[in-house]
């Protein structure tokens, strides 16, 4: 009888489908957008360490080559750990429900002996903690070369660490913007069922909320401090606030300190002499409202927050969402 | 052999228990409730749109009920109508597939299934035919070796050839690992000697549920000379009528002999599909009243 | 043997299946000794489902005809040749002269048909078998 020719061949039996299996599938699954960010993270990390040790070997930010200066290289440079949270939400877990809804391969997946959820919980981690990885890699990096740069230019340091290249670098943020990015992929991903929708709209609402929360909300965490000097101390290097405060607002204003228009009657003074005498004459103040360093740590992690809240909730959502999905 | 087969006498390997399921305010399947014995091959049966789809995405887990429950005994595959595979996984990538994800995987049953449909192993699925990558979601499910097999529509999309012999492979597997398959199809024709158990639905309710033998040895066709009423007592389920000549499907009433027929009418056993047909006509007669 | 089902058919597959080793039987195709294939070889060869097969061997089984050994498998235990074989081949000439007659009345086969079951429905109630 034929049927006992398939007695002799090896069944194999587990009690459950294990992490390194998931492994596998992650891996066999998305390889090459998982080795498409890492080489570029690699790539930039290798420019980043390079260009660090230049500036401490040289002891100077200035040369390279024609118009490219080491300073220039790593003002380029830093724009990388503000966009591979981006990067992460983008083309790491915006593909990673909706590619499968789209082939109807979630239907393989899960009609195999693991769940809905704990394959996208297998999902989530293998993808996710690489992410966190490159992100605070991508930053450690960018801190170094910023603080190289920093370490020979110090009159005058590029670099602040409340301002936005060297705040969004440290390990908290990365942590936060890809975390977020990763979740609102996913999210999006779930709701859309669509690869190229949830990749679009991934990208637009991620910049969207980065703007709110980083550019329009965080200079207003905590309430700035407020500096009225004279005008004629703007001129001089002792005036102002601190070099390493944070300047998120300055302008013209009375002895007060309330904000006045620019007068108008020095405007077509072209002696500066005879224009300063003006501003003074007309008691112009010069204010500055600012965060002093010190406030580095707190709005750290106050953003940290806004993003983990958001990130959970996201998360928290695809999960839902795929778990009762309404259709298959 | 027989002993494969018989093992789950008297046990129940899929259970639905006032299953519904709704999408948004439409019921796409309502009261659904049958219990279906281990080791049989069913056939689940119903027009399209009928909630043939979803119940088995229920069944499959895929999908949760609105109300009732469904359970099924052991492990559970199904093979979806659209049969999906990963286009860039190979075939024998398909192969690692379900043994990673799969707690007990035959690859010799895999394999084989593959080599008789000559599925080569290194190609890219998306490079497969559409009824080759069927073979390919069939050797998956096999290989898993589950204990109720669910197939969507599966022989959808496969040439003549294909089907009868996907049938037969099938059968073959159900007769050596006694696992118990659901089957939907709408093309009834085909049945006959397949599937030994019937599910019948009809706008998301079960018209009837039974043993295939049993549900067509109560019924008789008769045929003759134009009439109102048939020729031996029972529920009419179908009456057709022409000039000169009437044909009857009968349900026979139970526990009493079977009716002698004499004269002009000729008494024959239904078919599945007369069977069927007459049973969905009979809903549709009974929801535009 | 080799086994067909005819889907079109309302007779109950296993009962094709009866019928047809029962016909071997009457047409000594089939003899006491002989091994019927096995329900794989029967799935495989002619698409039924083995639980059609198995009620079939067990209606066999049933009636007289066949016996399952233990691991062997199953084998015709008699055969179906009780009618004398003189009186098969009378019969069977004087239905053919009949058959003849009713065509050239101009009958087609499904006319003939339908007479012969009418014919034998009133003999007894239960046609198919």
């Amino acid at each position: 009888m034929t049927g006992t020719t398939t007695a002799t061949a090896p069944v194999t039996k587990r009690d459950r489908v294990g992490w390194g299996d998931l492994a596998w599938l992650t891996w066999r699954r998305h390889r090459w957008g998982v080795l498409a960010l890492t080489a570029a993270v690699g790539v930039v990390v290798a420019l980043a360490l390079g260009v660090a040790w230049r500036v401490e070997a040289t002891g100077g930010a200035g040369e390279l080559f024609g118009r490219w200066s080491y300073v220039s290289v790593a003002y380029v440079l830093v724009v990388a750990p503000m966009t591979i949270g981006l990067a992460i939400g983008v083309f790491w877990a915006a593909p990673l429900l909706s590619r499968e809804y789209e082939q109807r391969t979630h239907v393989v997946a899960w009609s195999q002996d693991l769940t809905a959820t704990r394959w996208l919980t297998g999902m989530v981690v293998l993808l996710g903690v690489p992410a966190l990885v490159l992100s605070v890699g991508v930053g450690l990096a960018l801190i170094t070369l910023m603080n190289s740069v920093n370490a020979v230019m110090p009159d005058r340091a590029p670099f602040v660490p409340m301002e936005m290249p060297a705040f969004e670098a440290t390990p908290l943020s990365q942590v936060a913007y890809a975390s977020f990015g990763f979740a609102l992929g996913l999210a999006l991903s779930a709701l859309t069922r669509r690869t190229v929708l949830s990749m679009g709209l991934t990208l637009g609402v991620f910049l969207a909320v980065r703007i709110v929360v980083s550019g329009l909300w965080r200079p207003y965490f905590q309430q700035p401090l407020r500096m009225v000097e004279p005008y004629q101390a703007l001129g001089e290097s002792s005036g102002g606030p601190p070099a390493d405060a944070w300047v998120v607002n300055s302008g013209f204003s009375d002895a007060a300190g309330s904000e006045m228009p620019y007068p108008r009657q020095c405007t077509d003074i072209q002696d500066n002499r005879d224009y300063a005498t003006c501003m003074v004459d007309h008691d112009v103040h010069y204010f500055s409202e600012y965060h002093p360093a010190d406030r580095l740590v707190p709005f750290q992690l106050y953003e940290f927050a806004i993003y983990a809240v958001l990130a959970a909730a996201l998360f928290a959502l695809a999960f839902t969402w795929v778990r009762r999905a309404r259709r298959v | 052999m027989s002993t494969a087969v018989e093992a789950g006498d008297g046990a129940v390997a899929v259970r639905a228990r006032g299953l519904g399921k709704r999408y948004r305010a439409k019921w796409a399947l309502r009261e659904c409730a049958f219990e279906l014995p281990a080791g049989r091959v069913a056939a689940l049966v119903g027009a399209n749109g009928a909630g043939k789809t979803t119940l088995m995405s229920v069944l499959a887990g895929l999908l949760g009920a609105d109300e009732g429950s469904a359970s099924a005994a052991g492990r559970v595959a199904f093979v979806s109508q659209d049969k999906p595979v990963y286009r860039h996984f190979s075939v024998a990538d398909m192969l690692r597939f379900g043994a990673r994800l799969n707690v007990v995987w035959d690859e010799a049953r895999a394999r084989r299934w593959l080599a008789r449909f000559e599925i080569p192993l290194d190609r890219a699925c998306g490079k497969l035919s559409g009824g080759m990558q069927a073979q390919v979601a069939f050797a998956l499910a096999i290989g898993s070796r589950p204990d109720v097999l669910l197939l969507d529509e599966p022989l959808a999309n496969l040439d003549p050839l294909a089907r009868r012999e996907v049938t037969a492979e099938l059968l073959g597997e159900v007769a050596e690992t006694g696992m118990t398959v659901l089957l939907s199809t709408h093309v009834v024709a085909e049945l006959s000697g397949v599937a030994d158990y019937l599910l019948l639905l009809a706008h998301g309710r079960l018209l009837a549920g039974g043993d295939l033998d049993e549900l067509l040895g109560g019924h008789v066709s008769y045929t003759g000379p134009r009439s109102d009423v048939p020729p031996a007592l029972g529920e009419v389920v179908e009456a057709r009528h022409t000039a000169t000549q009437s044909t009857f499907l009968v349900r026979l009433p139970e526990g009493r002999p079977r009716p002698v027929v004499a004269g002009p009418w000729v008494e024959r056993p239904p078919t599945l599909e007369d069977y069927v047909l007459a049973q969905l006509e009979a809903t549709r007669k009974g929801i535009r009243a | 043997m080799e086994f067909r089902i005819d889907r079109s058919s309302g007779l109950p597959a296993y009962l094709q299946l009866v019928r047809q080793v029962r016909e071997a039987l009457r047409l000594g195709w089939l003899g006491p000794g002989d091994r019927l294939p096995t329900v794989r070889d029967v799935v495989a060869r002619s698409g039924v489902n083995a639980n059609t097969v198995l009620k079939a061997y067990r209606e066999l089984e049933l009636s007289g005809l066949v016996e399952a050994r233990q691991g062997a498998g199953t084998f015709v235990k008699a055969g179906l040749g009780s009618t004398d074989p003189q009186v098969m081949a009378a019969l069977r000439a004087r239905l053919a002269e009949w058959v003849r007659e009713a065509r050239e009345a101009g009958l087609e086969i499904e006319d003939i048909d339908a007479l012969v079951r009418s014919v034998l429905g009133e003999g007894e109630g239960v046609s198919v078998r």
